[in-house]
């Protein structure tokens, strides 16, 4: 090679890198809009409505449900519009979506309408979020499990879109191995008043699970390894679980504001019944890294009971995959109460809102996008192909008519909604700070409550004053 | 003199790109990394205002953020020993197999070009209760063990499986240095009766001794950065005794958003990795570790 074309070899790929310079200052937000929102919309979307987008969801399965249900959402949606084309793109969920609005934010590359999740209140309180105004019809349609998460100072900037509760899902194949069951899946006569099928208070659950644990502990195999209850550890969203049961003893722990309840009474309660319940657990069910890790553990038959909801099981199981775990033995129920409480109790999980950017360029489009998310139809189709749980009441009226065999293993999760004695907690708080040092805290705690027999009190005092310093931070 | 001037055009027009691409991407971040570590700087909250050394102030005077530096030290060094001296043997005994040294090199490589997420699922897989380690242990009649509750066993599995992916670079590095020793007096220190442990260790090591120094301080910079093995394998567990310090940048970047003290922690974490590499320099270059004849 002459040294002409070596210097010149050297030269382009030294131009080659100022390529990546050519990016700087790019912003996607320079397209024009009309006043009506003719033009791009862009979407940041997560479950129900997919990412990435749905067509290459499709095309490795086309009866994926979120695939299907985003191409009927998305194209119902351009039809009804056809001056607005929606650019659906992946700010993935968490920690990714933290990154990606936070980094749009300062690029002023925000999208339209995104996705959003616990930390909503805190993009709404600093005015990054776009009010909305919703059809009267539709606004008191609504379930209000999420509206900590929806309103700031009375006025709404986000949407429920979906949302679910806690329930327990049932293995009837376990329960008849610990005899709790008989083989014709009908309750053995000494468990009759138990309701091994629908506990209806927590004492009577942990009795159940005890019993199995004693059973297993006398077994030789893999039955040796069966337990009660599947605990979730502090690796895979242990706090939301312990909310369930601190939610039915009344407890929380704390609000979106700072304000902490940790050390309440009741918190105390149900941590001295999650340290019992958590000894009735599968065989290494404390030492799970993660959440596919504790689910597969389900599936293979190592719980009798675990907080798992149709829409995860079924998908999974359906397929006969795993033969200790068969579709026609599942079963699910709601939560039980604890003694002496009367008011039934949940917590709202896995819910997704909807909001629109205020510094978006399209805000007429994502207006009418999130009518459309929160449309009947689309409300409905949410639960027929994807199984998950919307959030009008009047469609959550028409699935209890309806009465499919899909609703009957959700109905823990529908009539909640309806039933206005039922109390639903908001879920997990949003913190102004230290979000990570008051989750490590907690962790640590937890990691005692079921390690050590440490007093709950105490242990809870203690989590409960580093919580209060470090939301008092200044910012 | 022409021709001089030309060839000397030549190269700068080559260079111009790359030093333009270095400022832009390196010299700017930096400058804006101590720019906002003083600074009290929220994305979300819309906060951008000069806070001194508040951020600095708050980094040492809290135990969670003094115990990750000790957390990250101790890995470091820990790691940095395995890595290097593993390595170190592992480059000697490619150098010894004349035949098929191209396939040892490979299959030592090929770890490091492995993603770190496919490998700590695979471990995760293998330390659950019934998982493979547990049975290993059971054949050889040990006890089960409670890994992600074990801070040793979360320390052994990080620091194994960091090692295990650096070893194929860092022993191509040694291959090279153990290439370039005259074998002539390797002959010589074989008439005077010097073999096995004592010619590595007087004749060897010294003749390397300025790579060995090398890969040393770079491989102890590279630990003191570890943060992928963390995330995916003990996820800082148990109870935060594996937090290290680029675990706390990323939780104070993108759980808490504050920039400003996340930039303030990374400008901690360089001066401390500086302050070590440079005690390393003065060290191997200092008479301390002269080898005693």
């Amino acid at each position: 090679m002459n040294k002409f074309v070596k210097k010149l070899l050297c030269g382009a790929m030294a131009t080659a890198m100022l390529f990546g310079a050519s990016a700087c200052g790019n912003t996607n937000n320079n397209t024009s809009v009309g006043e009506d929102g003719s033009g791009v919309l862009r979407v940041w979307g997560i479950n129900p409505i997919s990412q990435p987008g749905y067509d290459q969801i499709l095309e490795v399965d086309p009866e994926n449900p979120t695939g299907v249900y985003s191409k009927w959402l998305i194209e119902s949606f351009e039809e009804a519009n056809p001056n607005i084309d929606i650019q659906l793109e992946t700010a993935g969920w968490e920690l990714d979506l933290n990154k990606n609005i936070m980094t749009a934010i300062a690029a002023g590359t925000q999208p339209d309408t995104m996705a959003t999740a616990t930390y909503t209140p805190l993009l709404s309180r600093y005015g990054h979020l776009a009010k909305l105004e919703l059809a009267e019809e539709v606004e008191t349609d609504l379930v209000t499990s999420l509206d900590d998460f929806c309103f700031h100072q009375g006025k709404r900037y986000a949407v429920p879109v979906t949302q679910m509760l806690f329930g327990i899902a049932i293995n009837k194949g376990v329960l008849r191995k610990a005899g709790i069951l008989n083989s014709d899946n009908t309750v053995a006569e000494a468990w009759v008043e138990y309701s091994p099928l629908a506990p209806k208070t927590w004492e009577d659950f942990l009795v159940i699970c005890n019993a199995i644990k004693t059973w297993a502990n006398g077994q030789s195999g893999e039955n040796k390894d069966i337990g009660g209850f599947l605990n979730c550890p502090t690796s895979a969203d242990s706090h939301v679980r312990c909310l369930a049961i601190m939610a039915s003893a009344g407890g929380d722990f704390a609000d979106n504001y700072g304000e902490v309840y940790l050390n309440s009474p009741a918190n105390v309660k149900a941590y001295e019944y999650m340290r019992e319940l958590w000894k009735s657990a599968p065989a290494g069910n404390q030492s799970v890294s993660s959440l596919g890790v504790l689910n597969a553990m389900f599936y293979e038959g190592k719980a009798a009971y675990a907080f798992m909801s149709p829409e995860e099981v079924a998908p999974i199981v359906s397929g006969g995959a795993y033969p200790n775990c068969k579709m026609e033995d599942m079963a699910w129920c709601e939560l039980p109460n604890f003694e002496g409480v009367e008011k039934k109790g949940n917590v709202a999980v896995g819910g997704v809102l909807y909001a629109v950017l205020a510094d978006g360029n399209n805000e007429v489009a994502a207006k009418k996008f999130i009518e459309h998310i929160l449309s009947f139809e689309a409300q409905k189709k949410i639960f027929d192909i994807i199984g998950r749980v919307p959030v009008r009441k009047s469609v959550l009226k028409a699935i209890q008519e309806e009465n499919t065999d899909w609703y009957k293993l959700n109905s823990y999760q529908v009539d909640p909604f309806l039933d206005e004695s039922y109390e639903i907690n908001k879920g997990i708080p949003v913190f102004e700070n230290n979000t990570s040092l008051c989750w490590d805290a907690w962790n640590g705690m937890w990691q005692k409550v079921f390690t050590t027999d440490d007093d709950i009190s105490t242990l809870l005092k203690n989590c409960h004053n580093k919580w209060v310093g470090y939301l008092a931070e200044e910012a | 003199m022409k021709r001089e001037k030309r060839e000397a055009a030549q190269g700068l027009a080559i260079m111009i790109p790359v030093m333009i691409n270095f400022f832009i991407f390196t010299c700017v971040p930096l400058f804006m990394l101590f720019w906002y570590s003083f600074r009290n700087y929220n994305v979300i909250k819309k906060v951008d205002v000069f806070n001194g050394f508040d951020n600095y102030i708050k980094i040492f005077t809290t135990p969670e953020y003094t115990s990750s530096f000790t957390t990250t030290i101790l890995m470091a060094v820990i790691l940095t020993l395995v890595s290097v001296f593993v390595s170190f043997f592992v480059g000697l005994g490619c150098t010894k197999v004349i035949k098929k040294q191209a396939v040892l090199r490979t299959v030592w490589y090929i770890p490091s070009i492995i993603p770190v997420y496919v490998i700590t699922q695979i471990l995760n897989n293998m330390l659950t209760y019934d998982g493979t380690m547990n049975k290993i242990f059971e054949i050889f009649g040990m006890p089960t063990q409670d890994w992600y509750r074990s801070t040793f066993w979360m320390y052994f599995w990080i620091i194994i499986i960091t090692a295990w992916r650096n070893i194929g670079g860092t022993s191509l590095l040694f291959i090279a240095a153990l290439g370039s020793v005259d074998k002539n007096v390797y002959e010589a220190a074989d008439l005077d009766g010097a073999t096995g442990i004592r010619r590595i260790w007087y004749i060897t090591i010294p003749l390397i001794k300025p790579m060995f120094s090398f890969i040393f301080i770079n491989a102890f910079i590279g630990a003191c950065q570890i943060f992928e093995p963390v995330l995916f394998i003990s996820n800082g567990g148990p109870d935060q005794t594996t937090k290290v310090i680029l675990y706390r940048i990323y939780d104070e970047a993108f759980w808490n958003f504050k920039l400003g003290f996340a930039c303030a922690l990374s400008v901690v974490t360089a001066v401390f990795i500086s302050i070590f590499s440079i005690l390393g320099m003065v060290v191997s270059d200092s008479d301390m570790l002269k080898i005693k004849e």
